[in-house]
């Protein structure tokens, strides 16, 4: 048997307390890695255009100014409110495409699943750049340039392949009895995806909507290439457009401001879905 | 209320076949059960008639209408799946009126339907839980349940028990018979439990390979099978098969041996049958009985001992293969007693070569 002296307990139990040091050093790192950005923003957003260039890692004083500023311009907000509509639209319409797509890729025998799924993800796998032009062609052609739609339109192309994936592979994993048993109790397709899939579907759902919705969101290019006027503008593209007093002087407190006031919606949104996404990304992983 | 009839069906998944022919009528009110090993098709079968499944030839007729094209609703039959396939986001009390709601049930119809439903199966207490809050029993009667509440004209039962433990299946048994001869409804059961099949049906179809071996009565497939595969499958424990060949056939008595000596002599019709032909012979444990000798290679390999009676193994020294014997708990026997078969003729089953009984 393994008798320890006195010296070997003490440089066991050091062991262990460096092992747990680096630990947390490692997760205060990472904390600090991906949410650094995002904490600088908030405390440049609290800064007057003269302290900007003094480099400070606190809050020293609280300042609303460059909120109240960026809150009083009605071109903004009527971006929050463009964003907000088509991000809402861009997940309502992927999770129905999604829903009932994939209903008939994972449940539906046909020839051509495989290679339909393939072609999916293949779509997905563009860069938005190949895309732009193309597209453009379209949009003006259905005549939605300028228009909400137009973003809906392109957003839901990039937002599908991967809604219709993720839900497959959920209702792949649902029995195939649950959906004879509705069939036996009468009920049509229809009926059998929204009254007996859908409710057992939430998770998945809840992340892939967010993500979409997140996707929608912050999309930068499509926005600012199928938008012409201001009161058509998303947020991204109506702060990357926000000037200052001179074509000299950037008006980053504003700037920092307004984001701040975009991101914080998207927070609060992950964290009301955290649960759901956590549940939703592990479900079907192990049968529960 | 309704009797099937299948003619001639048959069924096949790509190149395989399943289903090789089927012909088999149920009375209106009768309890069928189909029991055969797995993939002897009686799944297959089950899902015919259910209407999951399409049949690649034949007809199949309910009250002598053909109903091959009708869904499972417009057929009007009601289904109780192996893994009960309750909805888990619905209460027990949605479970069991989803398929009435569908139906566009008037409310206070469909309330009193689900209470009543819920009443016989006992159910009440529970109509405000969840799938996941139930036992495995209980479960089990939810689906039930949601099979019976729109009052379907058949039930159709898919190896309902095999997820139970073992006492709560023999439980389960009887309130299923119980529930049939409440409601008087055509019930068709599939299993791969003989002792299942003996007690529930009032008529039994063994299947084996796609093909009904045969069709009676518990009674009927017990006292006699019509092939070594259903005398070898009814029964719990097996009917011992032994090897024997025929040696004379004088008029209406044909004598035959077996290969551990014994000799019988039966009243079956010579003309067919050549002294010399195999024959295989079945005799059931309880059949069987054996007295001390030295005449027989044979010996006592096992005894065990269960209370109300003995199983006593018999085999030659050289073999791999046993015979049971059913004796007393206090029978005399014991391990490595040499002995002798005795068999009464009237207690033994003769079956050709090829496996049909000779009569």
């Amino acid at each position: 048997m393994f008798n320890p002296t006195p010296q070997q307990i003490l440089s066991k139990q050091a062991k262990k307390l460096l092992g747990k040091l680096a630990f947390y050093g490692l997760v205060l790192l990472i904390i600090l890695f991906s949410t650094f950005p995002f904490y600088y923003a908030i405390v440049t957003s609290m800064k007057t255009s003269s302290q900007l260039f003094e480099v400070n890692y606190w809050v020293e004083q609280v300042n609303w100014k460059n909120y109240l500023t960026v809150l009083n311009q009605e071109a903004f907000i009527s971006s929050i409110g463009n964003s907000v509509l088509i991000a809402t639209l861009v997940v309502l319409v992927s999770m129905l495409f999604g829903l009932t797509a994939a209903y008939a890729l994972g449940r539906v025998h046909f020839k051509g699943r495989g290679p339909l799924m393939l072609i999916i993800l293949g779509v997905s796998m563009f860069p938005q750049v190949a895309v732009l032009s193309g597209l453009f062609e379209v949009i003006r052609a259905l005549n939605i340039y300028n228009n909400p739609m137009a973003l809906v339109f392109s957003y839901t192309i990039f937002t599908l392949p991967f809604t219709v994936w993720i839900l497959t592979t959920f209702i792949k994993q649902l029995p195939k009895e649950l959906e004879e048993a509705a069939l036996v109790d009468g009920a049509t397709p229809w009926l059998t995806l929204f009254k007996v899939f859908m409710p057992l579907l939430w998770p998945a759902m809840a992340t892939t909507g967010l993500l979409a919705f997140i996707a929608a969101w912050n999309e930068f290019l499509f926005a600012l290439t199928f938008t012409l006027t201001d009161d058509q503008r998303t947020v991204p593209v109506a702060i990357a457009l926000i000037s200052g007093g001179s074509a000299y002087e950037l008006p980053w407190g504003i700037i920092m401001a307004a984001s701040v006031i975009v991101t914080v919606p998207l927070v609060i949104l992950v964290l009301i879905f955290q649960r759901r996404i956590v549940s939703g990304l592990t479900s079907g992983a192990v049968k529960g | 209320m309704a009797s099937v009839e299948l003619r001639n069906i048959e069924k096949a998944f790509g190149k395989v076949s399943v289903i090789k022919g089927v012909n088999l009528s149920v009375k209106q009110g009768e309890f069928v059960v189909f029991v055969g090993p797995s993939g002897c098709g009686k799944s297959t079968l089950l899902r015919l008639i259910a209407g999951l499944e399409d049949a690649n030839s034949g007809d199949l007729l309910m009250d002598g209408q053909r109903v091959n094209l009708l869904t499972p609703k417009e057929r009007g039959i009601g289904m109780v799946f192996q893994s009960y396939a309750l909805y888990p986001h619905m209460t027990v009390y949605d479970n069991i009126a989803f398929g009435l709601q569908l139906a566009k049930t008037e409310k206070h119809l469909l309330k009193e339907r689900v209470l009543n439903t819920a009443k016989i199966l006992q159910l009440e207490n529970l109509l405000d839980r969840k799938p996941k809050q139930l036992s495995g029993g209980q479960r089990q009667r939810v689906a039930m349940g949601r099979a019976m509440a729109r009052e379907p004209s058949i039930l159709l039962f898919d190896e309902p028990l095999s997820n139970l433990d073992a006492a709560l299946r023999v439980q389960m048994r009887t309130e299923i018979k119980k529930l049939h001869q409440r409601l008087g409804s055509t019930m068709i059961y599939v299993t791969h439990d003989q002792v299942e099949a003996m007690t529930l049906a009032d008529k039994i179809v063994v299947l084996n390979e796609g093909r009904i071996e045969q069709t009676g009565t518990p009674f009927e497939l017990y006292e006699s099978p019509a092939s070594v595969f259903v005398a070898g499958f009814i029964g719990s424990p097996k009917m011992n098969l032994l090897q024997g060949k025929i040696i004379s056939t004088d008029g209406d008595l044909t004598q035959i041996t077996t290969m551990y000596g014994a000799t019988i002599n039966l009243p079956i019709r010579g003309s067919e049958q050549q002294p010399g032909d195999e024959v295989v012979i079945g005799v059931r444990p309880e059949n069987t009985r054996v007295v001390a000798s030295n005449d027989q290679p044979l010996t006592i390999v096992n005894r065990e001992y269960l209370g109300n009676e003995s199983f006593i193994y018999l085999a030659q020294e050289d073999s791999e293969d046993f015979i049971l014997v059913r004796e007393s708990a206090d029978t005399p026997l014991q391990v490595g007693m040499p002995v002798k078969l005795v068999l009464n003729s009237q207690q033994c089953h003769i079956f050709a070569e090829n496996g049909r009984a000779l009569t």
